[in-house]
């Protein structure tokens, strides 16, 4: 079983109209690294999930939670 | 009110990333330009490579200008915090580590490859080859590292 980080990034930003670059913005990082993160091809690191959690107003672990996939 | 940072942020990460285009076409040029005349040294190949190293200086000239061509427009009073900003941004540092680390693989990968080749052919310079080679193959896997995974 491997586990791997899930994440509703999109969706939240999505019901908060807000673009990648605008939430890029709230957090203090690039656009590029919300693009990695959405797409699945970057774990943040703990501060940034809660910069994250905190810009889109959510808690983290509404943000980010953990999937198990078979091997 | 938003978009004008963003926009501002997006100018760095594409003059960052011009800069390393740059680097790696200049690394390449004269990681070449070494190779061919240890590998060649009276060959016409080396004697062209010494006449397209004359023009280095201009080519990085025009570089250097092209790259800042992408900062047009942004706040020069903001630049030195959107560029720490653009530096510290996460998944460079993540690109970063893996380009260091991908770096040293193809260094130490490489080695063996370049102590045959040095041991198998009659070469004039053989240290200056192995130690050019083994600066391009690192810096080189090092910035292809960083353009790939920094997108």
């Amino acid at each position: 079983m491997e586990e791997r980080l899930k994440t509703t990034m999109k969706v939240q930003r999505a019901l908060r109209d807000l673009t990648q670059a605008e939430l890029a913005e709230l957090a203090n990082v690039t656009r590029k690294s919300i693009n990695a993160i959405e797409m699945g091809h970057m774990v943040p690191s703990t501060v940034l999930a809660l910069k994250l959690a905190r810009a889109l107003n959510v808690s983290v672990e509404t943000l980010f939670s953990i999937e198990s996939v078979a091997d | 009110m938003k978009s004008e940072p963003s926009t501002q942020s997006e100018l760095f990460v594409q003059f960052s990333r011009r800069s390393l285009w740059i680097a790696l076409a200049l690394l390449l040029a004269l990681g070449g330009y070494a190779i061919v005349i240890n590998v060649f040294p009276n060959s016409t190949a080396a004697s062209s490579a010494h006449r397209l190293a004359n023009i280095l200086p201009l080519a990085i000239t025009i570089a250097v200008a092209w790259a800042y061509l992408s900062l047009k427009g942004s706040a020069t009073d903001k630049r030195g915090a959107l560029m720490t900003e653009m530096l510290n941004d996460e998944l460079r540092q993540h690109s970063l580590s893996l380009a260091y680390r991908n770096g040293l693989i193809a260094v130490l990968v490489g080695q063996p490859a370049l102590a045959l080749l040095v041991a198998w052919t009659a070469l004039p310079f053989p240290e200056l080859l192995m130690a050019s080679a083994t600066a391009l193959i690192g810096t080189s896997v090092v910035l292809c590292t960083m353009l790939i995974c920094d997108r």
